[in-house]
């Protein structure tokens, strides 16, 4: 092959037709790539400075802001706290910085986090600042924007703010389409009106993740007003998951009066809730809820079936050796080895332990 | 009284600084554990504020340090709900008392008034 580039034949010893690229071509094609490549740096300076300068204003504003913040969460009357807001380096801030996006932006992120730190009179004056700010103006229209992150987040201010009044806006969100603003809409609610918020459950057509069973059911720990009316009807809802959160609840905060409900919960077709109902029974067992597992057994799943054995080592009595000792004829190994752990645990109830020891070391 | 505030949290750092020194307290504050260190040896607080979850030395480590020199510098330890497992281990270490947040600034100033009267 022979090339010619820039007046000059390039020869080898290949069999390749020759190629020939013009001196122009060239000229052309280095012009253009010096070019991108000059661009590209531009680009990236200028990317650069603006990120330097971004930093330099976050970190100016928020040591503004934090003399500002810690002023007002100081102050313990309301003629001080308007006081602070007349001195003129506050007035600056309200002006010129509260009109732009970022100076509003980092002002709500900063009231957001501390208020997460305070209690007290010291979160009251934040709350305070908030709505004397209008932030919660803000954070409302917020709440229609199309993106599901902005809206998630004005969901989560306001439920940080305690903004009770806003509540049938956050309610409306509670079955949104997208998880993330449904979740935090659900938690909002339970925040804000504790149990009362559930009222969800009884409209909600979306599945509510594990996760965020355990989160709500970790908020309502932190509450004291319960409403039970309700229950029954969640035991029985559409939803799967509605269902399995209510059993939670029942196993929770162990509600007795729900036991028939739980037991109907046995037979639903979904595995999961099934073996919830089972594990649910345990915590508000009853004289014949051993007897009535035993009924369940054999209608059940394996996995049920094991379910079953470990709550019946719980709640198990002598009255349950006929049938246990019936399970021994069974097949399956694992059945008959907690079926074995099971009788042990009910014949000689005070050594638990160390029967699950022996029987570990006989496998 | 000269308090050490050590919390890595400007604004928070800041409330507590402003509410000492409006009780009458010097104060002394740094946003890491290990000018947290340097600070006590040049300066030799009467009282010591610190966060947990700090950059460079932790709230446990300053804990540890100062107890080891065999300090009698009192320490509170500040730390978030859900870390009783990590105010345990302060308190085994030798700290003296704890005010988990979310809290208030009055609370904060009621307890340092405590060891005011004990100093």
């Amino acid at each position: 092959m022979r090339l010619y580039i820039a007046g000059i034949w390039w020869h080898n010893t290949s069999a390749v037709p020759d190629i020939f690229i013009p001196k122009s071509f060239l000229f052309e094609s280095t012009f253009l790539f010096a070019v991108a490549i000059f661009s590209l740096l531009s680009f990236i300076i200028f990317y650069l400075m603006r990120y330097i300068s971004y930093t330099a204003k976050r970190k100016h504003l928020s040591s503004i802001y934090s003399s500002f913040i810690s002023e007002i969460i100081l102050c313990e009357t309301e003629e001080e706290l308007m006081q602070v807001m007349q001195q003129s380096y506050i007035q600056t801030i309200i002006y010129k910085w509260l009109s732009r996006p970022i100076g509003k932006r980092l002002l709500l992120k900063n009231l957001i986090k501390i208020h997460r730190n305070m209690s007290g009179s010291a979160a009251g004056n934040i709350r305070w600042l908030y709505m004397h700010l209008a932030l919660d103006q803000d954070s409302v229209k917020r709440l229609s924007s199309p993106k599901w992150h902005i809206k998630a987040k004005a969901i989560q201010e306001l439920a940080e703010m305690k903004q009770e009044k806003y509540i049938s806006k956050i309610y409306r969100e509670t079955n949104n389409k997208n998880v993330y603003i449904r979740t935090e809409a659900q938690v909002a609610v339970v925040k804000l009106t504790g149990f009362e918020g559930l009222r969800f459950l009884n409209v909600v057509s979306q599945p509510i993740t594990q996760w965020q069973q355990l989160s709500l059911l970790q908020l309502l720990s932190l509450k004291n007003k319960f409403q039970w009316d309700k229950l029954p009807g969640w035991l029985k809802s559409k939803n799967e998951t509605v269902v399995e959160f209510a059993l939670r609840l029942v196993e929770k905060y162990q509600r007795y009066e729900f036991h028939n409900e739980v037991v109907y919960c046995l037979e639903h077709p979904s595995a999961l809730i099934r073996k919830q109902s089972i594990y649910t029974l345990k915590e508000i067992s009853q004289p014949h809820t051993a007897h009535l597992l035993e009924h369940y057994f054999l209608m059940s799943e394996k996995e049920e079936q094991l379910c079953i054995l470990e709550v019946m080592q719980a709640i198990g009595t002598k009255e349950q050796l006929p049938f246990l000792n019936s399970l021994l004829a069974m097949e399956d190994a694992s059945i008959q080895y907690r079926t074995h752990k099971v009788i042990r645990q009910i014949s000689v109830p005070d050594l638990g332990y160390d029967t699950d020891k022996i029987s570990g070391e006989a496998a | 009284m000269k308090i050490l505030v050590a919390e890595d949290e400007p604004i928070m750092l800041k409330i507590i600084e402003l509410r000492l020194k409006k009780d009458g307290h010097t104060v002394i504050t740094t946003d890491n554990g290990r000018d947290a260190l340097e600070h006590i040896k040049t300066h030799q607080p009467d009282l010591i504020i610190t966060d947990i979850m700090m950059p460079y030395s932790s709230g446990l480590e300053i804990v540890g340090t100062v107890k080891l020199q065999q300090k009698s510098t009192p320490i509170i330890v500040l730390s978030a709900m859900g870390q009783e497992n990590v105010v345990l281990e302060a308190f085994n270490l030798g700290a003296d008392d704890y005010i988990t947040k979310p809290f208030s600034p009055n609370e904060l100033s009621l307890r340092v008034k405590r060891f005011t009267y004990m100093a």
